[in-house]
């Protein structure tokens, strides 16, 4: 037995020892292992794919930044991490006249005089004549540099050890060995040529040769790379600390045993149970993005209940503030906007996603809805996803994001360089998309469409589609291995991500970034969260109640010397900024702009009981109006009804439906568009070119001839009832009408999405459309009529929109399905909703988030409503009420005689008090979840 | 081939007494900076202390930059007080990574010393342009004698066939091969030339211009006598490979192109240096004098051709036809391959789809102001364009009349009309890709080069005519059988 060999097994059984348990404190012994180079010396034919790329990648030549990247470097250019060999053949032995390599001196070879700095090289020293790569390198061109490319690849890789491994302590060391095994049954060695990579080296660091030395404690994970495969051996660091000793808490489900089961291996203290003052403002906060009432407040502080935490989270859990505040963060992942979703469906989509949270949809069933839906997006909400992501490859990468928590577009040009994914896989998922057509407004499945891998140029089989098997929906055969426990990620992301709401951060994070070299800081934590959504049937509000309840969830911010620099463990609470919308919410809450979520009901109820004293203060008037409209329905010549549009328009001038059979077609092929308005361009959503039809009814006293301008833009042809629009037209035209119902049919040909028509009919028609129906119909009293009347008063419009307003919540941040940027929710950081990055939401701290406190129109219009709100309160009681608020709990003595002492000095009343909650608006305690 | 004996004995001879000189050099009373100095320097320092990498913040590739301290601000060099200066206590420190050459083995004492002493004397260089870089001021290098044989063919890029059309010169490994053309015969060896051979070009019955260097480091054009079988003149030294030569229409001047994107010409009589000139922001691939001699174009790799004014090397206009993104023939490609077309213009070729034919004034009229930019991206231009039908880069091209025989990557050899709308023709193919071609003055035969290391002689007239050996001195356990042409 050499001796590299019996150290290696030592530090194995050390290793392995440990893990048992057995730590000992002797002194860590340097290493002697040294990577066999006979391999690589002239016994054997080197192979250029096998020995010589996996040399480029493991000396940094292939590099994103360095020769590996698209443009290359100093006109020599590698491909990424080798995944082209072809590419890497071409470089190394015939681009630039052959220049690279010399067979008759290696050592005078460019590619090894450069990097060993013999020649001038701008990237620097990177090879050493005591690498291994250096001996394949010269080996390799001694023996001809013979770069031709073999059909043998390499299969799998097997690594050892291959699990998670534990260092008692720093300065120890772990060899790691790797076999690559080859399509042609042989198997070697590859540990001198496979790159190694720490993800956190302050933890654990690599050397070339695969040897882990432990440098602190903590976790980390090593990866390893052979060409194209990717492996990842997690490592943990422990260590004695002095005068560490665990300090008990209380475990009160399995998610406590596993985080305190890590918190004691890696020598960190589990802080204690938080007050209930802050864990009522931190619950609520987290569940429902709004501050806990006063009263709620005060209530809590006083409830002797030992369950009283577990009710509270049932009572939130339940509350719609929480549905509407979880759709949020699903709408801001989705894109859900006003620009991809227009006329108002970016609004049904995040009202369907709350429905989802109040009835406790299961995370798998809204994944399938949102990604397998056909229809009409007002029809079917969650259609919306693919209508406003219309690429297949934007679908890809949103899906692999969103549910996946994988960030796959590298793959789109070359295999994922840090993770499994090929492109393969990423044309596959994209595949899954092929056979989906969207125009504006709804999603088909077709029965034709395909991808191609655009470099095999292979017709890709669909994602999660069964081997050799064409599903019946390809959609819908992919949503369902998605969201299923066959998809791992799924539960993992899902869980995940619902961690990170309630910590601040994932167990995996960021949490779209779920790959080998970004290990979970707590495998088993993740492992039992993802298990358990598998089998409770994807119920989401199952974890999140287990967690709430957890101790883990409810400790104390407060820290000590062993866990102060933990940010990875969930050793203590981690104080958060309030988000861009709990924070402008908190705002309006303490300042009285809105009301905290409890207390809207009170406001509702008021607001039902005026508007029914109004309406019946307004009865008497109802006939005589009702005979006005009548007459006036009566006084037009003719009336337009609402313009409807064909929802099966046609791709190509050849497959649209002609004029005579138009009139042919069957109502519910027809729908009506109440954004297609006379008088303006008329847009069909964001669609693409293609032949549409618009039609209207019109209802005519006599036979007569109406004026009707269309007037097409340059590439668009329109036709009016069969009779073609000549361009660049201006002049009026006539529409004969004959006595009773006309039908107006309008075909456009349109090229491209920009290229719409505009359009002008002159309504003679006095009343509003909304009861046109009800007139012609003779009708003296229904739904429509009466909102119709409702509205001809102001102080009843005024009670309307209210109601309206604050069912719609239009102004809470946290509560609206409207998605509504401000300047103050920019500044905290309110993603722009463009992309299905966890990270949009940015949480760092600006200049512009101070200027926003202190200056903002937004901050300082809401502190305009204290005098108001509180008018009715003497000072203390005022003081106490809006720590009450604020913070959730009372002030101390000496907070209350400093501000109350502040009160009464100043001059003016309500200046002082506006002072005063301005002051406590930039408090670090207002600002942080703590 | 036979080797003969007593030639290789007589190298063998050389490189001995070389070494012997250099290791009994006797003391000269006072250091010789271009003579005992800048080899040091440029051997062991400018890699990483050079024009580009300048590791520390300090360069040595010229004098001057020698004598302007680094980022640390302390003398690099204190005139007379060694100790005192960087160049020389780096060099010497006990402080093993710190020690220059870093992460190297430590300098022959003979050369520490060189330094010590020359520095001591007052660091002095009497005579020397400090601007020039030192690689310049060191001159032509003398090179090794080539292998007497070769373990197995190298790749081929230069090749040219006499005067007569009966010899045909190919690059070997530091030196020239002359092969007789019926025969296919080795005729005579030229060494003592740069490692690799890029261009070939033949003056005259018994002299060749040569381009060639070693990659990243030197350089240089020069004149081969034949009968004497060795070179006799160095037109000019490069930092890195020179790539291509072209000699003026009245024989007079020469110009060298570079894989630094340089080009100097150079008066042939007096080697005289008339100007240089670096335009190119990547390889000069080829270069061309126009059939009236009034100006000069390079071909680059970054997918312009550069033209010049013969006289003086100013910068005359930039061809932007294999660089479009708007128009018919749109493509940025590298252009590998010029030609004079016979008139006042030029032929060029590279990557894309076609070989182009053009006139540097009309070119020059044609590219305008900003203010017609919109315009100007889609018309055509006076260029003709003619398709090739070639796949993958084109690296050769050979003119005969108004025939253009062009290969490269695809390994096709393909005839192309440059006045007619005949379509391309495929004449030879050879299995791998092809870097040279040259076609014989009696426009008779052509020659195709490239990886392989092959040549390949190809009929013009007769498709079924061609031979091919493989030219290089390859060892008698190699395949080196002349083979008739399938």
């Amino acid at each position: 037995m050499n001796t590299a060999l019996r150290m290696t097994t030592l530090l194995l059984t050390a290793a392995i020892g440990i893990s048992a348990g057995l730590a000992n404190g002797n002194k860590p012994k340097p290493a002697a292992v040294k990577p066999d180079p006979r391999p690589y010396s002239t016994n054997r034919k080197l192979d250029f794919v096998q020995d010589v790329v996996p040399v480029l990648t493991k000396q940094g030549c292939a590099g994103g930044s360095c020769h590996g990247s698209p443009q290359g470097k100093g006109s020599f250019s590698l491909s990424l991490f080798g995944y082209d060999p072809t590419m890497d053949q071409r470089a190394l032995t015939r681009d630039s006249f052959a220049r690279r390599v010399d067979t008759f001196v290696p050592d005078a070879s460019l590619i090894i005089r450069k990097p060993m700095l013999k020649t001038p090289h701008l990237g620097g020293r990177k090879l050493k004549a005591t690498d291994t790569a250096y001996t394949v390198l010269r080996t390799w061109i001694a023996q001809g540099a013979d770069a031709s490319i073999s059909n043998v690849e390499c299969t799998k890789l097997t690594i050892t050890p291959s699990i998670s491994q534990i260092l008692a302590s720093p300065g120890r060391q772990l060899p790691l060995r790797v076999v690559a095994h080859y399509s042609d049954g042989t198997s070697r060695d590859v540990t001198p040529i496979a790159t190694f990579e720490s993800a956190h080296p302050a933890v654990a660091k690599v050397s070339p040769n695969g040897l882990i030395t432990g440098t602190g404690r903590g976790q980390t994970a090593v990866s390893i790379r052979y060409l194209q495969h990717l492996e990842s051996v997690p490592i943990k660091v422990l260590g004695n600390v002095k005068g560490f000793a665990w300090k008990p808490v209380p475990e009160r489900n399995a998610v406590d045993k596993l985080v305190n089961q890590t918190l004691k291996q890696l020598s960190v203290t589990a802080s204690p149970t938080c007050s209930d003052a802050t864990f009522l403002r931190r619950v609520t906060l987290d569940l429902t993005g709004m501050l806990p009432s006063p009263e709620t407040a005060r209530s809590f502080a006083t409830d002797k209940g030992a369950d009283k935490r577990q009710r509270m989270v049932e009572t939130l859990l339940a509350s719609d503030a929480f549905a509407r505040f979880w759709a949020l963060k699903r709408a801001d992942l989705l894109r859900v906007t006003d620009e991809r979703m227009p006329h108002g469906r970016a609004a049904l989509l995040t009202k369907w996603l709350a429905d989802g949270w109040k009835i406790n949809r299961p995370a798998d069933v809204e994944a399938k809805a949102l990604i397998a839906t056909d229809g009409d997006t007002r029809i079917s909400p969650p259609a919306n996803y693919l209508v406003a992501v219309t690429t297949p490859d934007d679908r890809t990468e949103m899906t692999a994001q969103t549910f996946m928590g994988t960030r796959i577009n590298c793959a789109k040009c070359h295999n994922h360089p840090y993770e499994k994914w090929t492109m393969n896989d990423y044309y596959s998922i994209a595949a899954a998309f092929a056979r989906t057509e969207t125009d504006g407004f709804s999603v088909t499945s077709t029965a034709t469409g395909e991808t191609k891998h655009p470099t095999k140029a292979r017709t890709m089989p669909p994602y999660g589609a069964q081997k050799g098997v064409e599903p019946a929906n390809r959609r819908q055969t992919f949503a369902t291995w998605l969201a299923s426990p066959s998809n791992p990620l799924f539960a993992r992301t899902e869980v995940n991500r619902i961690w990170a709401e309630l910590f601040g951060r994932g167990i995996v994070d960021p949490v779209d970034d779920f790959r080998a070299s970004n290990p979970p800081s707590n495998a088993a934590l993740l492992d039992m969260l993802s298990k358990r959504l598998e089998t409770n049937g994807y119920d989401r509000k199952d974890i999140i109640r287990l967690i709430c309840n957890s101790q883990t969830y409810q400790r104390s911010s407060a820290t000590d010397a062993f866990n102060k620099n933990d940010d990875a463990l969930f050793s203590h609470a981690k104080p958060r900024l309030l988000s861009a919308e709990q924070l402008l919410d908190a705002i309006g809450v303490v300042t009285g702009d809105i009301k905290a979520d409890r207390d809207t009901d009170d406001v509702l109820r008021q607001l039902t009981t005026d508007i029914s004293t109004t309406r019946g203060k307004r009865a008497a008037g109802y006939a005589a109006w009702l005979e006005t409209q009548k007459s006036r329905y009566a006084a037009a010549p003719f009336v337009a009804e609402p313009w409807e549009l064909y929802t099966q328009p046609a791709s190509s001038v050849a497959e649209a439906i002609p004029f005579k059979d138009i009139t042919k077609t069957l109502q519910t092929s027809w729908l009506e568009r109440d954004d297609i308005r006379d008088n303006q361009d008329v847009r069909f959503g964001h669609i693409k070119g293609g032949v549409y039809w618009i039609r209207r009814v019109i209802n005519s006293r006599n036979a007569q001839t109406i004026d009707v301008n269309i007037f097409p833009a340059d590439r668009t042809a329109v036709w009016v009832n069969g009779v073609a629009v000549p361009r660049g037209e201006r002049e009026k035209r006539s529409l004969p009408l004959q006595a009773g119902v006309n039908y107006v049919y309008i075909r456009c040909d349109m090229p491209d999405q920009f290229q719409p028509f505009w359009m002008r009919f002159k309504d003679p028609c006095d009343v509003d459309t909304s009861i046109r129906a009800s007139l012609r119909l003779g009708k003296n009293s229904d739904d429509a009529l009466l909102a119709e009347y409702d509205t001809t008063d102001g102080q009843l419009r005024g009670l309307l929109d209210s109601r309206t307003a604050l069912l719609k919540r239009d102004r809470y941040a946290t509560q609206r399905s409207e998605p509504r940027p401000t300047q103050f929710l920019a500044a905290f950081g309110q993603p722009k909703r463009e992309t299905a990055c966890a990270c949009e939401r940015q949480t760092n701290p600006t200049l512009l988030q101070a200027l926003e406190l202190l200056n903002g129109s937004e901050t300082y219009q809401r502190l305009g409503n204290i005098a108001a709100t509180y008018s009715a309160l003497d000072d203390a009681a005022f003081v106490e009420r809006i720590y009450l608020t604020a913070m959730s709990r009372v002030p101390v003595a000496k907070e209350r005689d400093t501000a109350l002492a502040f009160l009464t000095k100043a001059g003016d009343k309500n200046k002082g008090r506006l002072d005063f909650v301005w002051a406590l608006l930039s408090t670090k305690e207002f600002l942080f979840q703590h | 081939m036979k080797i003969d004996i007593t030639q290789a004995l007589k190298v063998v001879a050389s490189i001995t007494v070389a070494i012997c000189a250099l290791s009994n050099a006797p003391a000269r009373a006072e250091q010789n900076f271009v003579q005992d100095i800048a080899p040091i320097v440029v051997k062991n320092c400018i890699a990483c202390h050079g024009e580009r990498t300048a590791l520390g913040g300090y360069r040595m590739h010229t004098l001057e930059a020698m004598m302007r301290p680094g980022a640390s601000g302390r003398s690099a060099i204190a005139a007379r007080d060694a100790e005192h200066s960087l160049v020389y206590s780096r060099m010497v420190t006990t402080e093993l990574d710190k020690r220059m050459p870093q992460g190297g083995e430590k300098l022959p004492p003979v050369m520490v010393n060189a330094i010590r002493m020359w520095i001591n004397e007052g660091a002095k260089a009497p005579g020397v342009d400090p601007k020039v870089p030192l690689v310049k001021l060191m001159g032509p290098r003398s090179h090794p004698a080539a292998p007497v044989t070769y373990a197995a063919p190298p790749p081929l890029a230069a090749v040219a066939f006499s005067p007569d059309s009966n010899r045909i010169a190919t690059g070997g490994y530091r030196e020239v091969l002359v092969w007789d053309r019926a025969s296919g015969k080795l005729v005579t060896r030229i060494g003592g030339l740069p490692e690799r051979i890029r261009a070939i070009q033949w003056m005259n019955t018994d002299a060749l211009l040569v381009a060639g260097g070693i990659p990243g480091e030197y350089g240089e054009a020069a004149v081969i006598n034949v009968k004497a079988g060795r070179r006799t003149r160095v037109l000019t030294t490069f930092p890195d490979v020179a790539s291509s030569v072209a000699i003026s229409p009245d024989g007079l001047r020469v110009a060298a192109g570079c894989a630094d994107g340089s080009v100097v010409c150079t008066e042939l009589a007096t080697v005289k240096t008339l100007w240089t000139s670096k335009v190119h922001a990547d390889q000069v691939t080829g270069l061309a004098f126009t059939a009236n001699g009034q100006f000069v174009a390079s071909t680059g790799r970054d997918k312009v051709v550069k033209v010049y004014d013969a006289t003086d090397g100013s910068l005359y206009t930039t061809y932007n036809g294999h660089n479009r993104n708007n128009g018919r023939y749109r493509g940025q490609a590298p252009v590998f391959a010029i030609a004079p077309d016979g008139t006042a213009g030029f032929v060029t070729v590279g990557g894309g789809e076609w070989v182009q034919t053009w006139n540097p004034e009309k070119a020059k009229s044609e590219t305008g102001d900003a203010g017609d930019m919109e315009t100007r991206f889609f018309t055509q231009g006076h260029t003709r364009y003619a398709e090739h039908g070639l796949t993958g880069d084109v690296f050769a091209m050979a003119i005969v009349g108004t025939t253009a025989y062009i290969a490269g990557e695809s390994g096709s050899v393909r005839r192309v009309s440059l006045t007619s709308d005949e379509k391309s023709q495929e004449v030879a193919k050879q299995a791998d890709w092809v870097y040279g071609l040259a076609a014989s003055p009696d426009g008779k035969w052509l020659a195709a080069v490239g990886f392989k290391g092959v040549l390949q002689l190809i009929s013009t007239a007769n498709a079924n005519a061609g031979t091919s050996w493989v030219a290089a001195p390859v060892s008698s356990s190699a395949p080196k059988q002349r083979t008739k042409q399938k």
